[in-house]
């Protein structure tokens, strides 16, 4: 199960919920999480937080079949992206040459080293036939906050350690010797090399905030008013209602068996068109992709969300629609300090 | 300057701390360095060189977060019974000192035990010279004194090959420790 | 998870604590009793990172400040406004990120605006400080476009520029220097500068907005005016939402959540577009249409609403012109002036069928009774009649309505389909969830007025929802961009005095005391709204004693654009393009300024027009020679500056305080407060242009320069500028700030706003929805920043007249034009092949990724995209011309041709090349975009006037140039291809020897 590692349970989990049906797509996220977090040369290629269209190669490309674990949940040798071909460097443009004068001929402006990949390359490329079944949709993604996490059972050097006061996962970067199993053990992809300070970097679930009783960046700063902020336990909060009482955000690729505390509210999608042009009633996601991200939970997790909003429609009230609705944003946040500063 | 060829050997990965290295490495079961040529003089403090074949080096303090680079590093107990294979074990610390190829100044290392490893500076007067040619590096370490390799007279060896993503426990090491 | 009695009284400490200590409210934390929420943070608050001695240290440090600014992105033409916290630490901008402190508009009724902001936003300080950022003036020295240039001092821009305006206003007119306003800029002092400055020189001054191609025309034709919409969050209230040519998760990021809430409300959500766009992916159906099809689909919605009796005929009688009365002999409007002697013209009739006679409508322009109350009347929406005329003779007449439902009866699901390519199934689906809406609401993005024939097609959208009463209903109805009022900019822009004086003086330059003494009794006697007399005030101010021009007349008379429209456009009228054209000037239907001479001098504020014009290798070899100076004031350097003579650097929008434009999605004021000093030498555009007045004033003492005839009537002293531009003495050139307060003095939207507390709140929510011509599109005066605003209420609430021809929402225009062309009524018309017979229609969307240019070569941004403008094909198209994902493609037609990186997409409908637009064009090889090949097509009936509610006013009705009918030919670009698969092969094969 998950790792060999003996974890004392915190005390309370920090979770995310994430409204798939509301993403927009816009990299507000993960635009908020970069300019706080990682702008230094050796981070500059990395997104804490990043944005992917699904179905699609992700970020770093094929994440999800280069990590610690197989299908079953067993653990296999992992793999880490490269830079240019995976991630994707931070390219750097020639701007002087595109607007100045200079003895060589006038350049457009571009990224050096014809890069073919990005960290959003395949940006809206979806699958399927126009206009049958071509489907996309917006999966945004940071670190899981794993309750068995592969990192850190993959970590030599125990220097990432799982918070016992709200189980945000954290590299301890003095300890670190930039070894990488963190990295290439990760099924998610979400640990990073530093190459310039020699250490692996991770999502800090915006810890110094936390401590302020402000939300990550990522969840604070999105317009679409997807995620949800809160502990899994706390029963007069989002999270738990949205995971444990109805049931409707579920985590990504749980056959991993690593327990991530990131969940999503899986996406309804149009009706697809028959051959003859006629809808058909049914989305055109197929619901075999859904359950090779999101496992079987899937169906029942959208047959409660589409039952609610028939509810909704009948006129008749919805606890479930209107905690998505989220009427009032900063109910979408319940966050404790106190939580998070008692180790300080 | 007293030059023997060593047999070196894999780094068990079976004794790894967690549960990912042992599994995921578990085919990792011969030395990627076979051998290295060691030379030792004692005449004036220590002067240790080390050479091994590498087919490509890893020499950049590269950007991109894929490549490992080539280091080695000699060991030596700071108390007689200290294993060598695990790097000491609590209460019986090893020292030594490391050589990576993208640094210019040797590390001080001291470990009770695996993944217990601190680095720190060298002392001033440590130095390690490489040169990499005709696919083998050569390192001298110039230890003017090193206090438990002056007691124990004794030391083993690890070498890191990075084009082969060797670092950390992912290591060819001498078979045990080996007299002065 | 239960909290402690201490634990919580140490957490109401905490939170205390840390709203001063983090700058941030603490909203998202709420437990036990509430206690009061701070309404900003403190303006100089300060966060210090706690030290932990350890790794922590370096994060903790990040999230740290010295000063919290309130403020947004003011200038920038983003329709969205959005409250930021500016987080300033040694002097500089080191982030920025929502404020977020909106509130619901009716608590538990709508969902808030929070938190308002986009990835743009959130990264701008990544343009203030980016590659393409100015920060001292300079000066062309080698030839235009060379990218040669010497730094100079502000002293010495600012002497040269003055000098060459004075020499040109002397040899070719003040008109010849001319003001690219274009759609960057604010409400506040900056810009009021910059109108002020230009109307007191006698310069010409461009209305951009048809021009620029997405003025809903349409719109105007049928409500007299194109702006409509409430506040984003009533389209929560809706039950049948239809998003109609937009991409609000693309283009309206900050409101796009409302619909999506909507759904969970229980509405339906249709997207109707060619693409499966980010905003169909949330669709319960996505429609996807042939281009330029929507009028036919509309034609068809429209049809079955009134077919199946689900029209609400109350509703059709009282507020649209379906029962107005029409001759069939001549397809005009039967007028006043032909049944009665002395009748005028622009008074109209509908059959009452109580009394069986036709009666004068009340509310059209010419009618005594502004109102539109039916006062017991049950005017016929079909049928025919005789009527006789003041001559004596009989003529046939009929209704609009009868006239529409012949028209409409070609549109059966079954011919519908033919157009549409649309099946069966699809179209009658949603017809009928339209027809039986309670609420339907059309979302129409100005990007939805792209297509030569966009006006028929939003034509048809509103006839849709004028059937079903939708338009003035709450949670109904268009939503196609309103705007508040905020009439203390126009006024700022014109008062030379302060105060009462100087309200007085800018009235009196449009104003006799006489028009005063007879508006005041036209009010009195209710037979004009407020709405009328500012509406048409403000008209005034745009025409009188100005050189307020229409560009796209301007750029056909002058920039060399036409020979191409005669050509594409040929068959497309009945009479050549240029007859329309010269007919509208010659009657003075469309201004065009400056009136004897191309311009000679071009000062433009980020407009960046060789971006985003069509044709510009025709603007550059045509209108760039004759043009003596061309000044750029703007923080960055765009293709235009490039092509400048002059670059100065405009402070950016963290650096000068203002006021963001007042779009009406959202019901707050955003000030923008100045967080840092502007960057370099950079100076805000109050300083610039007083600065300019200054030194322009001295030059003309200095050669005893008379006054010279402006525009108008105005009569152009040089030598007195700088006394009028500082309003007598009253502001000196660092008071940006000061008329900043006068604009909000002068607003009644804005009432007891000071600048002092907007920096500490950022917003504050309108204090109603103001007064000028612009806001006059709201027609809502009893909101009072209470409640979801819902628009049109003037009209359907209270009962006054439509600012059109027959005071009724106009299905019907008998300008000869249109009858002459078979526009009188809605009709679909196929989308031009402009450019010629090629396989692919170019069609753009605005960006994802920037807002206009603005963002287009910022490198973090530039990193979430591919680096370089893309062309979105789907995958079976670019299999089957042989380009591969990522490589080159050479796209052209016969207007030009370019290169351009294709990218799959199976968003996309094969046979169309999608792009995200506003590219630069120093991002394509030999700098040419895109626009190479459009040519930009002007429709004649945007140029017609003369009667009723045609003919150009400022932003409402003009001429414009059109995108989205374009077609090109791709192929693969070979040699670069073969070119880059070498270097990548090298590339590899080097990574593999090392």
């Amino acid at each position: 199960m998950g790792i060999s590692r003996q974890l004392t349970p915190p005390k309370h989990q920090v979770a995310m919920v994430l409204d798939l049906n509301k993403c927009l797509g816009c990299h507000t996220c993960t635009v908020a999480c970069k300019t706080l977090w990682n702008r230094d040369q050796g981070t500059d290629y990395a997104y804490w937080n990043n944005v992917e269209t699904a179905p699609g190669k992700g970020y770093p490309k094929m994440w999800s079949a280069t990590g610690s674990r197989t299908e079953t949940g067993e653990v296999k040798r992992g793999e880490i992206p490269d830079v240019d071909q995976d991630y994707g460097r931070s390219w750097k443009f020639n701007h002087d040459k595109t607007f100045f004068k200079s003895n060589g001929p006038r350049e457009w402006l571009k990224p050096e080293g014809n890069p073919q990949w990005g960290p959003n390359w395949d940006e809206d490329r979806g699958e399927g036939e126009y206009p049958q079944d071509n489907h996309y949709f917006y999966l945004p993604r940071l670190c899981n906050h794993c309750t068995h996490p592969a990192c850190l059972d993959a970590c030599p050097r125990s220097a990432i350690d799982k918070r016992q006061e709200d189980g945000i996962v954290l590299v301890n970067q003095d300890k670190c010797h930039g070894y990488r199993f963190c990295v290439e053990a990760c099924p998610y992809k979400k640990v990073y090399f530093d190459p310039k300070r020699q250490v692996a970097t991770k999502c800090i679930f915006c810890l110094p905030r936390m401590e302020e009783g402000t939300a990550p960046a990522c969840a604070r700063q999105c317009p679409g008013r997807l995620r949800f902020v809160g502990y899994l336990d706390d029963e007069n909060g989002p999270i738990w209602k949205l995971v444990h009482k109805w049931k409707v955000a579920i985590p990504l690729h749980p056959e991993f068996d690593l327990g991530p505390n990131v969940f999503y509210v899986p996406p309804m999608s149009p009706q697809a068109i028959g051959p003859d042009g006629q809808p058909t009633g049914e989305p055109r996601i197929p619901m075999s992709y859904l359950e090779s991200l999101f496992g079987p939970a899937v169906r029942d997790a959208l047959a409660i969300v589409e039952a609610e909003r028939a509810k909704k429609k009948a006129g008749q009230p919805s606890e479930l629609m209107d905690i998505l609705i989220a009427y009032d944003w900063n109910n979408n946040f319940h966050i404790d300090p106190a939580v998070h500063r008692e180790v300080i | 300057m007293n030059t023997r060829s060593i047999k070196l050997v894999v780094a068990p990965t079976g004794f790894q701390p967690g549960g990912y290295i042992a599994k995921a490495y578990a085919d990792r079961n011969t030395a990627l360095t076979g051998k290295a040529d060691v030379g030792v003089d004692t005449a004036n403090g220590f002067v240790i060189s080390l050479r091994w074949k590498c087919q490509h080096p890893m020499i950049d303090a590269s950007d991109n977060p894929r490549q490992f680079i080539d280091a080695c590093a000699l060991l030596v107990p700071e108390k007689a019974d200290a294993p060598w294979i695990t790097m000491g074990a609590p209460g019986l610390p090893v020292a030594g000192v490391l050589w990576r190829a993208d640094k210019t100044q040797p590390m001080a290392i001291r470990a009770e035990g695996l993944g217990s490893v601190q680095r720190s500076e060298a002392p001033n007067n440590w130095k390690a010279e490489s040169n990499y040619a005709d696919g083998y590096w050569r390192v001298t370490f110039t230890l003017p004194q090193w206090a438990p390799l002056a007691e124990h007279r004794q030391f083993a060896i690890a070498v890191w090959q990075g084009a082969q993503s060797e670092r950390a426990g992912l290591k060819s090491i001498s078979e045990g420790w080996l007299p002065l | 998870m239960a909290l402690s009695r201490r634990q919580f009284i140490t957490l109401s400490a905490v939170g205390a604590v840390g709203v001063a200590a983090v700058g941030l409210p603490i909203y998202h934390f709420r437990r036990g009793t509430p206690h009061p929420l701070p309404t900003g943070a403190p303006h100089t608050a300060t966060r210090e990172a706690r030290k932990l001695s350890n790794w922590q240290d370096l994060y903790r440090e990040r999230w740290t400040w010295d000063h919290v600014a309130r403020g947004t992105h003011g200038w920038l033409n983003c329709r969205s406004a959005c409250n930021w916290n500016i987080y300033v630490k040694k002097g500089v901008v080191v982030r920025e990120e929502q404020a977020a402190n909106y509130e619901s508009s009716e608590p538990g009724v709508v969902p808030d605006f929070n938190p308002r902001g986009c990835q743009k936003g959130a990264c701008y300080t990544e343009v203030m400080y980016g590659p393409s950022r100015l920060t001292v003036p300079l000066k062309r020295v080698g030839e235009r476009g060379s990218g040669q240039w010497e730094k100079i001092s502000w002293d010495q821009a600012i002497g040269e520029i003055a000098g060459k305006f004075l020499d040109i206003a002397q040899k070719h007119g003040t008109d010849a220097i001319y003001h690219d306003l274009g759609p960057h800029f604010d409400q506040g002092g900056t810009t009021a500068a910059r109108v002020k400055f230009f109307n007191l020189i006698g310069a010409s001054i461009a209305d951009d907005w048809a021009e620029i191609g997405d003025l809903n025309v349409g719109a105007t034709m049928t409500f007299g005016f194109p702006h409509m919409g409430g506040s984003s969050d009533e389209w929560f209230l809706s039950d049948f939402l239809v998003v109609w040519m937009m991409n609000p998760s693309v283009t309206q990021i900050p409101d796009a959540h409302f619909l999506y809430e909507a759904k969970y409300a229980g509405a339906e959500l249709m997207v109707i577009d060619p693409q499966y766009s980010a905003t169909a992916v949330h669709a319960d159906t996505w429609i996807p249409i042939k281009p330029g099809t929507d009028a036919a689909l509309a034609l068809c919605t429209a049809r079955h609403i009134w077919d199946s009796g689900r029209m609400d005929e109350d509703y059709v009688r009282e507020q649209t012109d379906l029962p107005i009365l029409v001759r069939l002999d001549t397809g005009r409007f039967l007028r006043e002036s032909e049944m009665v002697k002395d009748g005028k013209p622009n008074a109209m009739y509908y059959w009452d069928t109580k009394s069986g006679a036709p009666v004068l409508a009340h509310g059209s322009e010419g009618a005594e009774n502004p109102m539109l109350h039916l006062e017991g009347r049950v005017p016929a929406i079909e049928g025919q009649w005789d009527v006789k005329l003041a001559d004596g003779s009989t003529t046939r007449v009929t209704t609009v309505g009868s006239l529409l439902r012949e028209q409409l009866q070609h549109w059966t699901f079954e011919a519908t389909a033919e157009v549409t390519g649309l099946h069966i199934g699809m179209i009658s689906h949603f017809a009928e969830g339209f027809a039986k809406a309670q609420r339907p609401l059309v979302l129409s993005s100005w990007g939805g007025n792209r297509f030569f024939h966009s006006d028929l097609m939003n034509r048809a959208k509103i006839l849709c929802l004028a059937l079903k009463g939708a338009i003035g209903k709450r949670g109904a109805g268009l939503n196609a961009t309103g705007w508040f009022g905020m009439e203390g900019f126009e006024l700022s822009a014109e008062m030379t005095r302060t105060g009462i004086p100087g309200v007085l003086g800018a009235a009196m330059q449009h104003y006799s005391m006489k028009d005063i003494f007879y508006t005041g009794i036209d009010l009195a006697m209710r037979k004009k709204s407020m709405h009328d007399v500012m509406r048409d005030s403000s008209h005034k101010g745009s025409t009188q004693n100005t050189c307020m021009t229409n560009s796209a007349s301007m750029n056909y008379n002058y920039a060399g654009v036409k020979d191409v429209l005669a050509e594409e456009q040929k068959d497309l009228a009945k009479r050549p393009l240029d007859a329309y054209v010269q007919e509208a000037q010659d009657k003075g239907w469309m201004p065009v300024y400056p009136r004897k001479t191309a311009p000679k001098a071009w000062v433009t504020g980020g407009n960046n027009v060789l971006r985003r014009s069509n044709q510009p290798q025709n603007m550059l070899a045509t209108l760039w020679p004759q043009m003596e100076c061309i000044v750029d004031v703007n923080p960055k350097l765009t293709f235009t500056g490039m092509h400048a003579d002059y670059l100065l650097p405009g402070a950016g929008y963290y650096e000068k305080p203002g006021i963001k434009y007042p779009v009406a999605y959202v019901p707050y004021m955003h000030y923008c407060d100045a967080a840092v000093r502007p960057v370099g030498e950079s100076k805000d555009e109050w300083e610039i242009y007083y600065l300019l007045a200054r030194e322009m004033a001295r030059q003309a003492r200095e050669r005893n320069l008379q006054p010279v005839a402006g525009c108008g009537d105005k009569i152009v002293d040089f030598r007195e500028l700088e006394t009028k531009m500082s309003s007598h003495g009253a502001y000196g050139p660092l008071d940006a700030e000061a008329v900043t307060q006068q604009v909000l003095d002068h607003s009644t939207s804005t009432v007891g706003f000071t600048t002092d507390d907007l920096k500490q709140t950022g917003i504050r929510k309108y204090t109603s929805t103001g007064s000028t011509m612009v806001q006059s599109q709201l027609y809502n005066s009893d909101w009072k920043g209470e409640g979801v605003l819902t628009v049109a209420q003037h009209q359907v609430k209270d009962k006054w007249h439509w600012p059109t021809l027959t005071g009724r929402q106009q299905f019907y225009i008998d300008h000869p034009w249109f009858i002459e062309n078979g526009e009188s009524l809605p009709v679909h018309k196929e989308s031009p092949k402009a450019g010629g017979d090629h396989p692919f229609q170019l069609i753009s969307c605005h960006a994802r990724h920037s807002i206009h240019s603005v963002w287009r070569d910022t490198p973090i941004l530039l990193r979430l995209q591919r680096g370089e403008p893309v062309v979105l094909l789907n995958p079976k198209d670019a299999e089957r011309l042989g380009i591969g994902d990522h490589e080159w493609a050479e796209l052209s037609n016969r207007v030009g041709s370019m290169h351009w990186r294709v990218k799959y997409s199976t968003m996309v409908r094969p046979g169309v090349a999608y792009h995200y637009h506003a590219w630069e064009p120093y991002q394509f090889p030999d700098h040419k975009s895109y626009k190479w090949m459009t040519p930009g097509l002007m429709n004649p009936m945007h140029f017609a006037g003369g009667e009723g509610h045609l003919g150009w006013r400022f932003a409402i009705y003009q001429p414009g140039t059109h995108v989205q009918d374009t077609r090109v030919d791709i192929k693969p670009w070979k040699e670069q291809n073969d070119r880059e698969r070498a270097e990548r092969a090298q590339a590899a094969k080097q990574k593999k020897t090392a």
